[in-house]
Formats: structure tokens, sequence, C-alpha cells
């Protein structure tokens, strides 16, 4: 629920902000551009469509690259007013547009305009110049005037995921243990694992990986985003354990210490989401400690003799087991860390 | 797609719409060819029959936009105060679901330039945009008729291609042993390559939900499959974070050189529809390697012997994806 509230609020303040600058771009053009009415509002469209985190220095660079495109055009098509020049420029920008950056798009568009608008006059272009400035400049304000918190964003983003987690864990422990249970994996988690990272309503924080990123925040919020997707890894580990057919007295000799340690974890996930959320922890964590060493005892007490122990049918799945329930330890004590050593905890909504 | 059969996409609709606007002049050319190229940015969609409904609907929206700002120009204010709540609206849409937040573009900068047309430049921009449509459609629906059955082979070799590069990913980090100096270099590249695998995994799910219900059970266990081979293949990077002496790889340099190398060929045997090899000669050196070497210098032998086994599980994994694709084709 907040997950949904939020989102809301994110897409109406970012469609707003970029609304509200349309509107004054509008505004300033209609009373004070000096060459053609649609420079200043594209600069500014330019400048504000950047994706959350980087913002002040990708718009800085789209507005550098848009005047810059414009004013060598602009010169090229006053001297070689060629349609096949400016069609094969489009093409080679359009064809970047697919592949990188919504910027070519706009890049793109001012290329057609500057051929279908050719300077009449030397002080044209710096009439362009002016406006094209003006519209970037009426962007920059907005960001100051509407920012955003990437680090507030990042966190909610980040909980769904916790959520598909502790399910995650839920089901390996049920197929693991289920009389009836089959070598399927479990398509439903592994869809919403998939829809929460590359989906069209994807949550997932990739922005963070990107250059340009708040460098304050970057190296926490890179740790913490690693680590998430090492526990997908582990789970992906998990899952391929649970779809061996154990012998009976191995499952009845791991079941108490496997779903001690599970709910340890469990336990820290939902301390994470808790924390995340920026509410107090109703109970303490445990460092996964002790409920690991029961686990690696059972295990060595089904497998006496490492020499020998390859003879026994569940060997290579129980080493698998013992070796995935560290790294999901690491893994989760590292996440903690990573909260506490970020600026994740710290910022406030 | 590839990068370069897209942009041949682009190149063979640049010679149609030239062509077409031979005889119209440059005003003409440049508007058809900005309206294809940016009808062509939009991301395909895995339905035969949604995807140039989404080009026609973009497209007829861009022609309406035309004419909604050449009727509204009378009052500037009105005009824009119109476009802005249409923008506001499609951003708002945009944000919800990517697929709209390009039409949201498009349609503000079509307004935009437009807002000092005249009717004879309006005259001249709707056939331009309309042709462009037209020829766009037509190029989608002529170069993408395919069955959903073949569109599912397509992607499930461009599953198993990403598959393929993410084992090359996790054994590059074992034979160059710089983990722990470029951690962040290394898990940047391997997070590219898992989105690309779980994207292609997205497409598959998608391609079975428009598939007829009785044939979705079988292609279901196709993809099930394919998610156990995955799972397998990811369980391979789990050695870069166990081990804390990477210089112990250079001991097995050659033995993982020969693993990749033979895993690569086996996917590349099942995309080619051929059976993986069941011989596994190449990993037979990396047993003994295991039983004489690393098994009393390592400080944790058990990590090796795991990160064996799991390459020939997911050797035998193959198998099944193999036989499983081919029993739901027939």
């Amino acid at each position: 629920m907040i997950i949904n509230n939020y989102s809301r609020r994110f897409r109406f303040k970012k469609s707003s902000s970029q609304v509200i600058a349309f509107l004054v771009a509008c505004v300033v053009s209609h009373f004070y551009a000096f060459s053609e009415a649609f420079w200043m509002p594209l600069a500014t469209i330019t400048v504000l469509s950047v994706p959350v985190g980087a913002i002040l220095r990708k718009s800085l660079v789209r507005a550098v690259s848009f005047l810059g495109l414009v004013v060598i055009t602009s010169f090229v098509f006053k001297l070689f007013p060629s349609a096949w020049l400016a069609f094969l420029l489009l093409l080679v920008l359009m064809v970047l547009a697919f592949y990188r950056d919504l910027l070519y798009l706009f890049l793109g568009f001012s290329v057609v305009l500057t051929f279908l608008y050719p300077l009449s006059t030397d002080i044209h272009l710096y009439r362009r110049v002016y406006d094209i400035t003006l519209g970037a400049l009426i962007g920059f304000i907005l960001f100051f005037i509407f920012p955003f918190r990437p680090d507030v964003e990042f966190r909610n983003r980040v909980i769904p995921l916790i959520q598909v987690y502790v399910d995650m864990l839920d089901y390996f422990y049920q197929h693991l243990f289920n009389e009836s249970k089959s070598n399927k994996p479990d398509l439903n988690l592994r869809e919403r694992m998939a829809d929460i990272f590359v989906s069209p309503n994807y949550f997932f924080p990739n922005w963070v990986y990107q250059s340009g990123f708040s460098l304050t925040l970057q190296p926490g919020h890179r740790h913490f985003l690693l680590m998430m997707e090492r526990l997908a890894e582990v789970f992906s580990s998990l899952s391929n354990i649970g779809r061996h057919n154990f012998r009976e007295e191995t499952l009845k000799l791991m079941q108490a210490p496997l779903q001690n340690y599970l709910n340890e974890c469990r336990a820290i996930l939902r301390a994470l989401s808790q924390v995340l959320s920026l509410k107090k922890l109703e109970e303490p964590v445990s460092d996964l400690r002790e409920t690991l060493i029961q686990v690696e005892k059972t295990i060595y007490e089904i497998l006496p003799s490492f020499e020998v122990s390859n003879l026994h049918p569940d060997f290579y799945p129980l080493m698998n087991l013992l070796e995935t329930a560290k790294d999901l330890r690491i893994t989760l004590l590292n996440l903690g860390n990573a909260l506490q050593t970020s600026a994740i905890r710290h910022s406030s909504s | 797609m590839s990068e370069a059969k897209q942009a041949l996409h682009f190149a063979l609709v640049a010679s149609i719409v030239f062509v077409a606007s031979l005889w119209k002049g440059s005003f003409f050319l440049m508007w058809c060819g900005l309206t294809a190229f940016l009808l062509l940015n939009l991301k395909i969609q895995t339905s035969f029959f949604k995807d140039p409904l989404y080009i026609l609907s973009v497209g007829l929206g861009l022609i309406f936009t035309l004419l909604l700002v050449f009727w509204l120009k009378f009052n500037v204010f009105l005009c824009v105060g119109i476009i802005a709540t249409i923008f506001f609206g499609l951003l708002l849409l945009g944000y919800r679901n990517s697929i709209y937040l390009f039409p949201a573009y498009y349609f503000i900068l079509f307004s935009v330039s437009n807002l000092t047309q005249t009717r004879s430049t309006l005259l001249k921009e709707i056939p331009a945009v309309g042709s462009a449509l037209g020829i766009v459609v037509l190029y989608r629906v002529l170069t993408h008729f395919s069955s959903v059955a073949s569109k599912f082979r397509q992607q499930f070799k461009s599953y198993l291609r990403a598959l393929d590069d993410l084992q090359k990913s996790f054994f590059q980090i074992y034979i160059n042993w710089d983990y722990l100096e470029n951690s962040y270099s290394y898990e940047k590249k391997l997070h590219e390559k898992k989105l690309v695998l779980l994207t292609s995994e997205y497409r598959l799910r998608e391609l079975i939900q428009h598939l007829p219900v009785t044939l979705r059970s079988s292609y279901t266990i196709k993809l099930e499959s394919l998610i156990t081979l995955s799972n397998q293949v990811i369980s391979l990077g789990a050695l870069r974070y166990r081990i804390r002496d990477f210089s112990m790889l250079e001991v097995c340099e050659e033995e993982l050189k020969k693993a990749t190398k033979l895993l690569s060929n086996n996917i590349k045997r099942v995309i080619k529809d051929l059976p993986p090899y069941t011989e596994q000669q190449e990993l037979h050196s990396f047993d003994m390697l295991y039983e004489h070497t690393l098994q009393i210098v390592s400080n944790d032998p058990a990590v090796y012997l795991l990160f064996i086994e799991c390459i020939k599980m997911t050797l035998s994994q193959l198998v099944q994806v193999h036989s499983a694709i081919n029993k739901a084709v027939s």
C-alpha cells in the first residue's frame, strides 16, 4: 500500500513539474521569445525529461547538447541547405534514440526544425541561443522548486523486492518439506521478481548505477542494490536445492534446524523492510550464527565423514544447502551493514 | 533484437521514405522521415495484432495533435492549456506504464513545433505524417508476420544467448582473478546481463499469455525447464563470493577455460536445435585437479567441489531443455 501511494505521488509530482515548466516556458516564450516560439518550451522539456537521481548532471548535458546541435545545424543548413544531409543526420539520431537515451529524440526533432526554419540573419542565431538558454534555465529552476528525493524513492522501490524474498523463503521451506511437492520452480514468485526488475512498470531503481547519480548517496545505495541482487542469486540456488528429492530421514533431521534458521532470516528481511519504511524495530534480530551452526551440525551428522560422504545420495544437495545458507547469512548481514553506513536509514521522508 | 538488425530496419524504412518523398519536396521528406522514425522508436510489443494497432493509434494521435493545435491557435493560452492538460495525462500514464511515455513526448514535441504553423503547412504536414504512418504499419506487419510459436522460438533462442553471455561473464571473473579489486565494474556488467535475461524471460511469459489456452501448458513446461536452467547458470556465479583467495583459481585456469567453452558450445548446439554433447571429457581433468590439488591446498574445498558439480548439473539441464523444447514443438 505504501508503495502504491508513493508511486502515485511520485508520478504526479514528476508529471506536474514537467507540465508546469512547459506552461511557464510557453508563457515566457509568448512575451519574451526573440526567435521561433517553440525553442524555449522545447529546451525546457529536453532538460526536464531526465530519470530520477542523476538530475543536475544529465540535465546540464542535455541542455548543452541541445544548444550545441542547434547552433551547429543552424550554421550548416544555412551554408548547405541539403535535405539529404538533414535526413541522414535525423536517421542517425533516431537510431541512437532507440538504444541510448530520450535525449536523441529531442536532438532529432531539433535537426528537423533547424532545417525547416533556416536562419534569416546572423543575429537570428543569437536569438535562438538566447531562447534555448532561457528555456533550459526555466527547467533548472523547476528542479529546485520541485526537488526529487532519490533516497526516499530508492527506499520505497526496494521494499516490494524484500517482500518477494520473504515469500521465496516461505516457498522454499514449504516446497522442501511438502509431501506432494513437484519439481517445478515457482513461476509466480519468479514472475514477481522479474516484474520488479524489468517490467514496463518496474520498480527496481537501476538509475543508482547511472553516471551522474548523487556521489554522496551512490556508494551506499549501490552496495545495498548489489546485495539485493546477490540475494536473488542465493534464492535461485535455493530453488534448485528444493527440487531435489531428499531422503525422508534427511528431511526429518533437517526440518527443525532449517526452520529455525529460515525463521531468523525472515525476521531479518522483515526488519530491513521496517527500517526502510522508517518504522521502529518490533523485536531484535539475531546474527544467524547460532542457528547456522545448528544447521551445519545436523548436516555433518547426516554426512559423518567428508571423504566418503559423496556416496550419500543427498551429499551434493546438502553441501549446497550448507554453502547457500552461509551465503544467505553473509548477504543478509551485509544488507544490514549497508543500511547502517549509507544515507538510506538516516534520511527522513 | 540486435542493434545491427534494428539499425537495418531504420535504414530500410528510411529508403522507403526517401523514395516516397522524391517528388514531394524536402518538407514532406523531413516530416515523413521524422514521423516514421518516431514510430519505429516505439518499443515492439509481443502480439502480432497489438504491435501495428499500437503504432496506428500513436500515428493517428499525432495527426489529431496537428489538427488540435491548428484549431486552437486562435487563442494561444487556451491552446497551451489544453496541450498541457493532455501532456499531463499522458505523462501520468507513461510513468505508470512506460509504453505510454514515448507517445507523451511525441505529443508535446509535435504540438510545440506546430504552434506557428499555418493552414498551408498543415495541409502539407498531414499527408506527410499519414504516409509515414502507412509505411511503418505496413512495414511492421510484413516484417513481423510470424506465428506466436515462431516468436517463441526466436525469444527462446535470445534467452539461451543471454544465458551464454551470463555464464561467460561469470567465468571471466574466475579467469581474471581481479574480482576483489574491481568488484563494482564486474557486478555492473553482471547486472546488465541479468537484466537482459530477465527481460527475455518476461517476453517469453507474455508470449505464452497470447497463446491459445490449449497450447499454454505445453509452452509453460518449456519455460519451466528454461528457468531451472537459468537458476543453474546463476548458481555458477556463487563461487565469486564464496572464495577469499582468488589466486587459487590460477591453479585451475585451463580447466575453467575448457568448462566455459564446453557450456558455450552446448548452449549454441541447443540454439541450433541440435542435442547437446553428453560426453564431459573436458570436466574429467577438472575432477582430477580437484582430487589431487584443490582438495588439499584450498581452505574450503567444498566450494570447488560444488562448483564442478554445478557445471555438470547445468550440462544435464541443457539436455532436459533440448528435449522439452522439441517435445512442445512436435
